[in-house]
């Protein structure tokens, strides 16, 4: 998408006359945006993520929030051996996004509710914080999307109540969910399916975070707790002889990185950033790293409403 | 266990007691200052301001610390407030915590005696002083377990600032829970900590208040001293051991004339000076057009049935109650406002109580009840006079010699007993060398066996042999229903030039005035303590129909009587039907009286009728007992008939000045 560095090939004389010709069309794409100032840091820069800093300078030295619900291991969760930093996929890409375009990261840890009034009302810069951007979250924010979602069905060991997924397997169970998981209002709507299979209806029970889900399932107040694979995953890895995984249900949403609305610059950098990174095939390292599957990765594209 | 004490000891848990820490500081210090202003609005007078106080505790003790945390954090910068998270947590547990402490500085503040602040009143304090020397100390040890509560409860509030981000030891907790799935261990060491943190706030509260226990032993005194209002004590005088009862000269803060110069009573100027005062309680009229005019020196005796204005009358004098009409003048001035007539500040009424001196001493005492019995006497002056502290303390440590209390004076009122308690009030009140002494029924609240005590100290202190050095103030006494207890030989000093003969059963009459003005001087040998007393039944030769008075009380020159008149117990109405009729079972009552004293009614010198609720001719009633007196001095004349109060029991009582001047004396004209 951006011009590249001028060849190696060519003679001094003539380098700087290409220069000049390849860095025109930049020149001029800078121009509505941009004042003087661009053009000579354009020069300098070599990379691309050199180049997104020089187009989004505003965003260099700083230092931004990123509000996560760190109750997701894998995801982002605080490091075990050391409490006092958090680690996961979220954070590691947050990480290399800010090394992009030259901004560092600090986290604000809230309940998963709270995520997104904290970004509306400033506290917060952004939010990667396996959000699921549906067009409802979209109302509240601008979403680029980076993951696709697979849920995985938390059950006791064994699998006592025989759940199959988010269908009428479920009838007559209670899941634990978190206030504001896509996964309530889905199993909300397997009512009417219940119903008309003359079964009782699903109940869910909402708590603020994976932990409390998932201690509602080994103190046998819930029946599943649905969610993305990977944190099923270490569910089971923690409880292996109380909890096991049912199977794994696709969504049809995928996980994004909350923006405010009033934002569009910071929106575009990261926008810029991400696909930056994806092309230098970062992301794909990162979910090998947590185990998060390869193939989860999605292109971005930006979810707004 | 391991695991649970791993926990315990992870220094990532364990800083997040300093948030935990720093949100409950700024909660608590916070609520407390916005508690310290709504308390100060709702106790206040200004009405919008009280309504707006009372919405604002409606509103956030009515919703939940969780909704105002969130609110702080994530509404407020949407009007650009952008808090901290700390800031934002500290700043709704505060707005939280605000009205409940409002509430336990309020009830602290009403806790303390209404009593107690009318006597701060009384002695001129203005509202701050009383704030900070009488109110505040006792309030805020009655406020140490409520407020140890409010930390113990603001301490585990602050764990719901966890969810607005704030990295306390619930959050922190709880995250460590999530990405280590210990759930249990962590929690449970998590429960320990806060145990540890709310014992240390429940340990400061009992320590709290075990040092400003005021039981506790000297030696304690640190935190007390750093409280307003008490002070050590001072060891010099207290060594001096019990001296009851030997009085000895007092000077006086204020130096006055001494009494040689002073004029003779009748040409000293008015003390008080009361003229048409009218009093309601809502439609209870109390007092109805009253006049009074009390010399300097003068001691004057209300008598009346139960709610007929006598202690309303006091308290309209010093102004502690406001009067819808009339004029209330002490020692020429007002204290209901400025000459001009603009309204006096609590402030400015303050000042000129103290600066016209008008003592006043409680049926219930009013001891201030954190101060010990020195500190009583000598704060006040130090507080409102300005009294350099050790010359507080001596003039305090004098009169309670003086009231025969000087190995009690550390104690405090608590461990005094109601006479000494009263004895040490009639000092206090008696420090700022008044121009007037209010006494509003000083013994009705004793037991009987307490009363002489008190009442000697009344008689010292108006008769005391040391006029020359302590001026006695002109005492106010009330009394209801039982004798009244105020000795004074002035009155009967008016000067009748009259020889007398002696009473036999009066003690001998006391010293004389001095030369200077024609009085004996001291002579020593009045047996000050001599008092007969009589009850009187029917039997006790009351001609028959005359309902007898029921109680007397002669102390030396003064004879008291208290009695109702006879009413019809099936219409309350007066059974005799005119005034002149009433007057004369009057005195045929009296007689029977002072018949049991060996007494005749021509020994009377003065008489003083107060009547309660007597809705008839006052004139007739006054001519109706002038006629008592057959003699050539038309000045043995009852000299007052006061109507008190309209629709109160009808009652009469009198006051008799006996005349028992040995015959021989020189017939000392005072002036009349």
């Amino acid at each position: 998408m951006i011009a590249k560095p001028a060849s190696r090939h060519k003679a001094p004389a003539r380098r700087v006359l290409s220069a000049v010709a390849c860095w025109l069309p930049l020149l001029l794409g800078f121009a509505c945006l941009l004042a003087a100032a661009a053009p000579e840091r354009a020069r300098a820069a070599s990379s691309p993520c050199e180049q997104l800093q020089a187009k989004y300078p505003q965003f260099k030295g700083k230092t931004l929030v990123d509000a996560v619900n760190p109750h997701t291991p894998g995801y982002e969760a605080l490091d075990p051996n050391d409490p006092s930093r958090y680690v996961g996929f979220d954070i590691d890409l947050a990480e290399a996004l800010g090394k992009c375009l030259g901004f560092g990261v600090t986290y604000k840890p809230v309940s998963f509710a709270a995520l997104l009034p904290t970004l509306q009302s400033g506290q917060a810069d952004l939010v990667i914080s396996d959000v699921y951007a549906t067009s409802e979250r979209a109302r509240a924010a601008d979403f680029i999307t980076y993951s696709k979602v697979f849920d995985g069905v938390l059950v006791a060991k064994g699998n006592p109540r025989h759940i199959s997924g988010i269908n009428t397997s479920l009838c007559g169970d209670t899941a634990a969910e978190n206030t504001g998981f896509v996964e309530v209002p889905l199993v909300q709507n397997l009512s009417g399916a219940c119903k008309a299979a003359g079964k009782p209806q699903p109940a869910v029970q909402l708590y603020d975070n994976n932990a409390d889900c998932i201690q509602a399932i080994l103190a046998g107040r819930a029946d599943t707790y649905i969610n993305d694979v990977n944190t099923v995953d270490q569910a089971v890895k923690a409880y292996p002889d109380k909890l096991g995984k049912a199977v794994a249900v696709t969504l049809p949403y995928s996980i994004g990185i909350a923006v405010p609305k009033d934002k569009p610059q910071l929106r575009d950098a990261l926008m810029a950033a991400l696909v930056e990174l994806q092309k230098e095939g970062k992301e794909t390292a990162l979910l090998k790293t947590w185990s998060l599957g390869a193939g989860k990765m999605e292109s971005p594209r930006l979810v707004q409403s | 266990m391991a695991l649970f004490l791993h926990y315990l000891g992870l220094p990532y848990l364990l800083w997040g007691i300093t948030l935990t820490l720093e949100v409950t500081g700024l909660g608590l210090g916070g609520g407390l200052l916005a508690g310290l202003v709504l308390a100060a609005m709702q106790l206040g007078r200004v009405r919008p301001l009280a309504a707006f106080a009372r919405a604002y505790a409606v509103i956030f003790r009515g919703t939940p610390l969780i909704l105002q945390m969130v609110f702080a954090y994530d509404a407020l910068p949407h009007v650009g407030l952008k808090l901290s998270a700390v800031a934002a947590a500290g700043l709704a547990l505060a707005a939280n915590e605000a009205p409940f402490i409002a509430e336990i500085l309020r009830s602290g503040v009403r806790g303390v005696e209404a009593g107690q602040v009318a006597a701060g009143q009384a002695l001129g304090m203005t509202p701050a002083v009383l704030m900070r020397h009488v109110v505040a100390p006792q309030a805020i040890r009655s406020m140490v377990p409520a407020m140890g509560n409010e930390a113990v409860s603001a301490l585990k509030n602050s764990s719901l600032a966890s969810v607005i981000s704030v990295q306390e030891l619930t959050l922190r907790s709880t995250q460590l829970a999530s990405s280590t799935f210990d759930f249990f261990s962590i929690f449970f060491a998590s429960g320990v900590v806060y145990l540890a943190l709310t014992g240390a706030a429940t340990a400061l509260q009992l320590a709290a208040e075990a040092l400003l226990d005021l039981d506790r032993p000297a030696p304690r005194e640190l935190l007390r001293r750093l409280l307003p209002g008490r002070r050590v004590a001072l060891p010099a005088r207290a060594a001096a051991g019990p001296a009851q009862g030997v009085p000895e000269p007092v000077p006086p803060v204020r130096s006055r004339a001494p009494a040689a110069d002073r004029p003779p009573l009748s040409g000293r100027p008015l003390a008080v000076e009361v003229r048409g005062l009218h009093k309601r309680y809502g439609n209870q009229i109390v007092l109805d057009g009253l006049d009074l005019a009390v010399r300097s020196g003068e001691v004057v005796a209300l008598l009346g049935s139960s709610g007929s204005g006598k202690s309303t009358l006091l308290r309209c004098i010093n102004r502690l109650e406001m009067w819808e009409s009339g004029l209330v003048r002490v020692g020429g001035q007002r204290l209901d406002s400025r000459e001009d007539g603009a309204r006096l500040s609590a402030r400015a009424l303050a000042r000129q109580r103290a600066r016209v001196g008008v003592g006043m001493v409680f049926q219930q005492f009013n001891l201030f009840g954190h101060l010990s019995a020195r500190e009583n006497v000598a704060g006040p002056l130090r507080w409102v006079h300005g009294v350099p502290g050790p010359e507080a303390d001596r003039r305090a440590d004098e009169l309670l010699a003086r009231v025969g209390l000087t190995h009690r004076a550390d104690a405090l009122p608590r461990h005094l007993s109601g006479g000494q308690q009263q004895r040490v009030a009639i000092a206090r009140a008696l420090a700022p060398n008044p121009a007037v002494l209010l006494l509003d029924e000083p013994t009705s609240a004793l037991d009987p066996e307490l009363v002489a005590e008190v009442l000697e100290v009344i008689r010292q202190l108006a008769l005391g042999p040391d006029h020359d050095h302590f001026h006695p103030p002109a005492p106010l006494c009330r009394g209801s229903g039982g004798p009244c207890r105020v000795p004074q030989r002035r009155h009967r000093r008016r000067g009748r030039g009259r020889p007398r003969r002696a009473d036999p059963a009066a003690p001998s009459a006391d010293g004389a005035l001095p030369a200077g003005d024609g009085r004996r001087a001291p002579a020593g040998g009045r047996d000050m303590t001599a008092r007969q007393s009589f009850s009187f039944s029917p039997a006790d030769g009351v001609p028959p129909g005359v309902a007898p008075f029921s109680h007397a009380t002669r102390w030396g020159d003064l004879l008291f009587v208290t009695g109702q008149m006879p009413t019809d117990p099936a219409t309350g109405a007066l059974v005799a039907g005119d005034v002149v009729a009433q007057a004369e079972q009057v005195r045929c009552n009296l007689e029977a009286v002072l018949a049991r004293f060996g007494l005749m009614l021509d020994d009377a010198l003065m008489v003083r009728v107060y009547l309660a609720s007597f809705e008839a001719d006052y004139a007739a009633f006054n001519d109706a007992y002038a006629g008592w007196f057959r003699g050539p001095l038309p000045s043995r004349t009852c000299v007052g008939v006061t109507a008190l109060a309209l629709g109160a029991a009808v009652e009469i009582d009198l006051i008799l000045g006996i005349a028992n001047d040995p015959p021989s004396s020189n017939t000392p004209r005072v002036s009349a």
